[in-house]
């Protein structure tokens, strides 16, 4: 389905039962008046007791963004030496304004939109942000809790 | 629990009466924070035993996940008039910003 909001940037997840799951794929594409991709996968996982082992984002040019793996054997072996995740979360902000010029107000024009994606530990949560508009920029954020 | 009605989260996870599991490792409601997931009223990142949940007018429900396991409580009608708990009420006054009492003395 194509809308003005089509994602650029996209979220990849694995279970704890070891599957792997793509928003835009199988069970997780956008469905018009229907939950989002990520709120159908949080009701597949707490019905079948299911946790996230692992969550990134990906882009259909090949890029990846990872966070911290909880997952028994990460690919990236030093994260399964490190403090692992509680939980994942994703989120998406979007902020449009009025396009403004010689003294005519015009059409809504994206200024900002991020999708992101945070892992949770007990004392903080650590956020990797993308910019849609331009999926080259990433950033990375530490929130206390 | 009621509606209209702001809880701490350890009193919500006291409410199902029940000890949590990670693996191999049993913990009651005081203990379980920071050792797992927690998320409730599908609110992740449930850290802190005084994190405020305010139970909305109209829900009926309560949907909570600790670990992988989902609990569901049950939530009565009481719309009337908003009301905190005692605990969540602490909790609300330790957040306050300190009082400052004494000026700054310029130099």
């Amino acid at each position: 389905m194509e809308t003005e909001f089509t994602h650029n940037v996209k979220f990849k997840v694995s279970l704890s039962n070891g599957e792997t799951l793509y928003e835009g794929k199988g069970d997780y594409k956008e469905i018009e008046n229907e939950l989002s991709p990520w709120q159908r996968l949080l009701l597949y996982t707490s019905t079948n007791n299911l946790e996230i082992t692992s969550l990134s984002l990906y882009t259909d040019n090949g890029q990846t963004f990872n966070l911290p793996s909880a997952g028994k054997n990460p690919k990236f072996k030093i994260w399964g030496e490190l403090e692992q995740p509680l939980d994942y979360n994703l989120f998406r902000m979007i902020a449009k304004e009025k396009d403004f010029n010689n003294g005519v107000i015009g059409e809504d024009v994206i200024v900002d939109w991020f999708t992101g994606i945070e892992a949770i530990y007990p004392t903080h949560k650590l956020q990797l942000w993308i910019n849609e508009c331009n999926t080259q920029n990433c950033w990375v954020c530490i929130v206390n809790l | 629990m009621k509606t209209n009605t702001t809880y701490t989260a350890l009193e919500v996870l006291k409410e199902l009466n029940t000890n949590f599991k990670f693996g191999e490792e049993e913990y009651t409601p005081e203990e379980v924070f920071g050792k797992g997931r927690i998320v409730i009223a599908g609110i992740r990142g449930i850290v802190d035993p005084k994190d405020l949940i305010k139970i909305q007018s109209k829900t009926t429900k309560l949907n909570i996940v600790v670990g992988v396991k989902a609990y569901e409580l049950k939530v009565e009608a009481d719309d009337e008039e908003y009301t905190i708990t005692e605990e969540a009420q602490k909790v609300k006054e330790e957040q306050k910003p300190t009082e400052i009492v004494e000026e700054t003395k310029e130099n």
